[in-house]
């Protein structure tokens, strides 16, 4: 059995209370959310820096870690918004204007073992995932979206970080197709729409130092992530 | 897969014992949770100690993948709810006992059929009592409100969990009454045609408790939802005086139906 293990519980559990006057401006500021290096050290924890579509960026806080030998997820939060991630895939959101509420067929999901052999160099791990999504639009209704996922690598890149500076990444590209809602059992291939999610991978540790992920067909609902203090 | 489907997840907390710290006169609540998957006591987390105010937050980390679950459909029973909502049933049975007194009367044999039928379905829904509708449960720790303290208030939690809805159930009137696959249709196609959307007597209940009267103007235009709940009561023209609301009444019970169990399923017991 695994648990989750809070990151900054007592600070966070205690409505902030306890964090510096750094968090506390972030989180309350409505025009400046996005903090610099210096304000990055003073966080108790890792931190993302997260943009959605054409919104200002946030800076959000890891606030727990659940880490298991199959998988490791992220919980990351700003004060009325929380992004989760397994293994560096956007699996669930809140707070946002449509929510992804619910990924199926995580544990068929290869980004994992992608992201664990970043440096090899034949790829031995699948290259195609299909799943639904569950997303909450604005009016508050549920649609279920089946998708296609196909991984590629991509060549190799360098990102800029602000706290552990240059990081030498492998680019990993995965197209994602919308399958028809009313042929979206496993044998079709029909796609309504298709775009490209991006994922960065560190080439030292395994790390995803940036995203680019698209959860529903507007491109409003892209989400741009990049490490802020890891 | 129904399996899937029926993967639930039970968490009954119980609070056992309340008692004194030695020397300081402070009073300590023990609560022990347990937890059920698949409808089946989880055999890891079958029985989990709190001591002090252990909040919801407390009791979702405990979950092994709770990434996994789908908190839409989350839902917390405490005992003296439950025995509130049966209490409920019971009153809107009475009241459809009475509506049937009035169609015999009138020698309204079609409508006294519909309400019998309703009142014997209406029996049998596996009604779950819960203090909230869906968990978000990637916040809780920055959202005091939403992370609430489970207190010794009520002597037993129990927190159910579906893994994922596959289905929408029809339930009330409906000739088809039952579970069918979700499909991404609207409304009206989703029923088929068989029904008329100018009676008053159509409902959609979707996981989270939220309810919406279909009309013909929304049944072509939203689409069923995974989960949902979709009722058809006693036309609203043909009830009698006095009990226009009946459909209504019903509806709010059908918030509480225990997600994940089909028609005449019972639901899960509150209490250990």
């Amino acid at each position: 059995m695994s648990a989750c293990q809070s990151v900054g519980d007592d600070w966070l559990s205690s409505g902030f209370q306890g964090a510096n006057a750094t968090v506390a401006y972030w989180l309350n500021s409505a025009e400046q959310h996005r903090l610099e290096p210096e304000q990055l050290k003073q966080l108790p924890g890792a931190a993302i820096y997260a943009k959605l579509g054409e919104n200002a960026t946030a800076t959000m806080v890891l606030s727990e870690l659940d880490e298991t030998p199959t998988y490791t997820v992220k919980r990351w939060v700003t004060q009325s918004e929380a992004l989760t991630t397994r293994y560096g895939r956007i699996i669930r959101t809140q707070g946002l204007g449509q929510n992804l509420i619910y990924t199926a067929k995580q544990t068929t999901d290869p980004l994992g073992c992608w992201i664990q052999n970043v440096a090899a160099a034949t790829n031995t791990c699948p290259t195609m995932w299909r799943s639904y999504q569950d997303i909450e639009t604005s009016n508050a209704r549920v649609s279920r979206v089946h998708s296609r996922h196909e991984l590629n690598w991509r060549g190799e890149e360098r990102v800029q970080t602000p706290l552990r500076g240059d990081i030498r990444t492998r680019l990993l590209e995965e197209q994602v197709s919308v399958l028809s809602p009313f042929q979206s059992d496993e044998m079709t291939n029909e796609s309504l729409s298709t775009w490209n999610n991006f994922y960065w991978i560190s080439l030292n540790d395994g790390v995803v130092v940036r995203s680019e992920q698209q959860l529903t067909p507007s491109t409003d609902n892209r989400i741009l992530i990049s490490e802020a203090r890891y | 897969m129904p399996s899937s489907f029926k993967r639930l997840i039970h968490v009954g907390l119980l609070c056992v014992a309340v008692c004194s710290s030695p020397g300081s006169g402070q009073e300590i609540s023990t609560i022990t949770a347990s937890v059920f998957i698949d409808g089946k006591q989880h055999e890891p987390l079958n029985h989990i100690t709190f001591s002090g105010e252990p909040r919801l937050h407390n009791l979702v980390a405990q979950i092994p993948g709770s990434h996994q679950f789908y908190w839409p459909s989350a839902r917390v029973c405490v005992p003296r709810l439950q025995k509130k909502l049966l209490l409920k049933r019971k009153a809107l049975l009475v009241q459809l006992e009475l509506i049937a007194g009035i169609y015999e009367r009138q020698g309204a044999n079609e409508s006294l059929d519909q309400a019998l039928k309703l009142k014997e379905r209406i029996s049998h829904w596996p009604l779950f009592a819960t203090i909230q509708h869906g968990i978000e449960p990637d916040n809780l720790l920055g959202n005091a409100r939403q992370n609430w303290a489970l207190t010794n208030k009520y002597s037993h939690y129990t927190l159910a969990l579906l893994s994922v809805p596959k289905y929408v159930t029809y339930v009330g009137l409906f000739n088809n009454a039952g579970r069918k696959p979700y499909r991404y249709k609207l409304l009206a196609d989703a029923l088929e045609n068989t029904v008329s959307f100018t009676d008053g007597n159509l409902f959609e209940i979707d996981l989270q408790g939220r309810v919406i009267a279909i009309t013909p103007a929304n049944a072509w235009k939203i689409r069923q939802q995974p989960g949902s709940l979709f009722f058809r009561g006693i036309p609203q023209s043909e009830l009698p005086s006095g009990f226009s609301d009946i459909n209504n009444k019903a509806v709010e019970l059908l918030r509480y139906w225990q997600p994940g169990k089909e028609l005449n399923q019972t639901s899960s017991p509150c209490q250990v």
